[in-house]
């Protein structure tokens, strides 16, 4: 189920809490805004951050962005779509200024694309957040990349990761994958290398589906909104 | 890496899971909700609610159930169960379905496949494929089995790949509930055929059939009744491919030390 999009404060609670404790950041916490601009399934999502007992809250005012000290941008499917909602709704200054102002700000899957120049998908720009374009995943395997995936890290953790010691298995789905990042931060190995994970200060981004991935996911996330930005 | 997904599939009718010998006898496995909750906990790497009753009787699929069973999954989730409109799929995708499956309507009307790729994207869209073997060949059948369409499966197959499919789960019907292994022919013609992920589906029954799954190179291993009823869990199947070189997904708290 979707959570009412205000009051926050009746989002009601769904299924059993996370039973691994460590896992939720602090205690108190706070509102997380998803950015409805009329792409994808936000209800496992909602259901992910409802267990790291964080209240979604569904924004589709730009206007209120500012309020919310997390701001999620998801986006699932084409690029070209998400890239022409985005700007339709209005969004694109809202989400341009938080970034140049240090706030917090995550993408998933299309939405940490659409922080990039562009994508070979389609000819509608991204947001340019980043430097790079995405691009056309490698045919020696099939594609879509509809599965799960270790992520590979080189080096010391970044903290989004330090939830986890062992192995990261996470969800992907995608034929277009970033390949090279000055801002990676995780990779993973299908057929190529690509970048899984970018952070830039409190601009971060995933492309896989940290929602869909079990406790994986959830140690992921909650690593990530745990990441201090400007006004958290 | 290219690893394999194991699939738990919960055949619903009535509200409850059941699961059949060729989708006719039907056993009452249980609750959808709760076993949707532990397949997820257990380490399923995903999560596949077909609607069985939906296509017979002309509903819609139990979208309020869906909705349930999504909330208590962390893995994806894929519905299916006469799915016949855009509209169906938007109100499955919605809920919390991260997939939806057609079957029947698509061989109707193939053109549902690229509406519903158009709006969300074709890793959204899954084509069921239910055959019969057909001497050397394999008909698609739809309804469950009972339906045969005259069509023949590598030109279906051509065809829901080119209206924009992202997936095939594709079951064969004369093996299916009947524990005698995936049919490992049919998966060689359609892996063959198409460059999208494959499903296989119906008939594992041991340890052994999943691994031969694996091997014929699918991206997905189906089950159903050996999970509903305890003969294996899942941790058995990924630890028993994993020794055997397979790569699947195993989490710290999964792997047996």
């Amino acid at each position: 189920m979707l959570p009412e999009r205000r009051p926050p404060a009746q989002s009601q609670r769904t299924g059993e809490p996370c039973d691994a404790g460590s896992m939720s950041a602090d205690p108190g916490l706070g509102e997380v805004a998803i950015v409805d601009y009329g792409i994808g399934n936000l209800g496992s999502l909602a259901n992910a951050l409802e267990r790291l007992e964080y209240r979604p809250v569904l924004v589709d005012e730009p206007q209120r962005l500012v309020d919310f000290d997390r701001v999620i941008l998801p986006g699932v499917g084409h690029f070209g779509a998400c890239a022409l909602r985005v700007r339709q709704t209005g969004f694109e200054p809202a989400l341009v200024e938080r970034v140049q102002e240090g706030r917090w700000l995550l993408g998933i899957c299309v939405g940490m694309q659409l922080l990039f120049e562009g994508s070979d998908e389609s000819e509608i720009p991204g947001l340019s957040l980043l430097s790079g374009k995405v691009e056309r995943m490698s045919k020696v395997v099939r594609l879509p990349e509809m599965q799960w995936n270790r992520l590979v890290f080189d080096g010391a953790r970044h903290p989004v990761f330090a939830r986890s010691s062992g192995d990261v298995w996470v969800y992907f789905v995608h034929s277009y994958a970033v390949r090279e990042s000055q801002h990676a931060i995780a990779w993973e190995d299908y057929g190529l290398r690509y970048v899984a994970a970018v952070a830039k200060g409190p601009l971060l981004g995933v492309q896989f589906h940290p929602e869909k991935s079990g406790k994986s996911g959830l140690r992921v996330l909650a690593g990530a909104l745990n990441l201090e930005g400007e006004g958290v | 890496m290219q690893q394999v997904r194991v699939i738990p599939c919960l055949d619903v009718a009535g509200g409850r899971v059941v699961k059949g010998v060729s989708f006719v006898e039907l056993r009452d496995a249980g609750d959808p909700v709760a076993l949707g909750e532990v397949y997820s906990e257990a380490g399923a790497d995903e999560l596949i609610f077909l609607d069985i009753g939906a296509t017979n009787s002309g509903r819609e699929p139990l979208v309020d159930l869906a909705a349930r069973v999504a909330q208590g999954v962390l893995i994806p989730f894929t519905v299916g169960g006469g799915i016949d409109s855009l509209e169906t799929a938007s109100r499955l995708l919605r809920v919390g379905a991260d997939k939806v499956s057609v079957n029947s309507a698509a061989v109707r009307n193939p053109e549902l496949i690229r509406a519903i790729s158009d709006v969300y994207g074709n890793q959204c869209v899954v084509v069921a494929i239910d055959v019969r073997r057909r001497g050397a060949s394999y008909e698609v059948v739809t309804h469950g089995g009972r339906r045969p369409t005259g069509i023949e499966l590598v030109r279906w197959v051509d065809r829901v790949q080119a209206e924009g499919a992202g997936e095939l789960l594709v079951t064969s019907m004369d093996q299916d509930g009947g524990l005698g292994g995936y049919d490992a022919d049919l998966y060689t013609e359609v892996l063959a055929r198409t460059d999208i992920p494959v499903i296989a589906s119906g008939g594992v029954g041991k340890l052994e059939d999943f691994l031969i799954g694996a091997r014929l190179g699918v991206q997905g291993l189906l089950a159903a009744s050996v999970f509903h009823f305890g003969t294996l869990t899942i941790r058995e199947v990924k630890n028993y491919l994993a020794h055997h070189d397979i790569a699947v997904r195993q989490e710290e708290d999964e792997i047996d030390v």
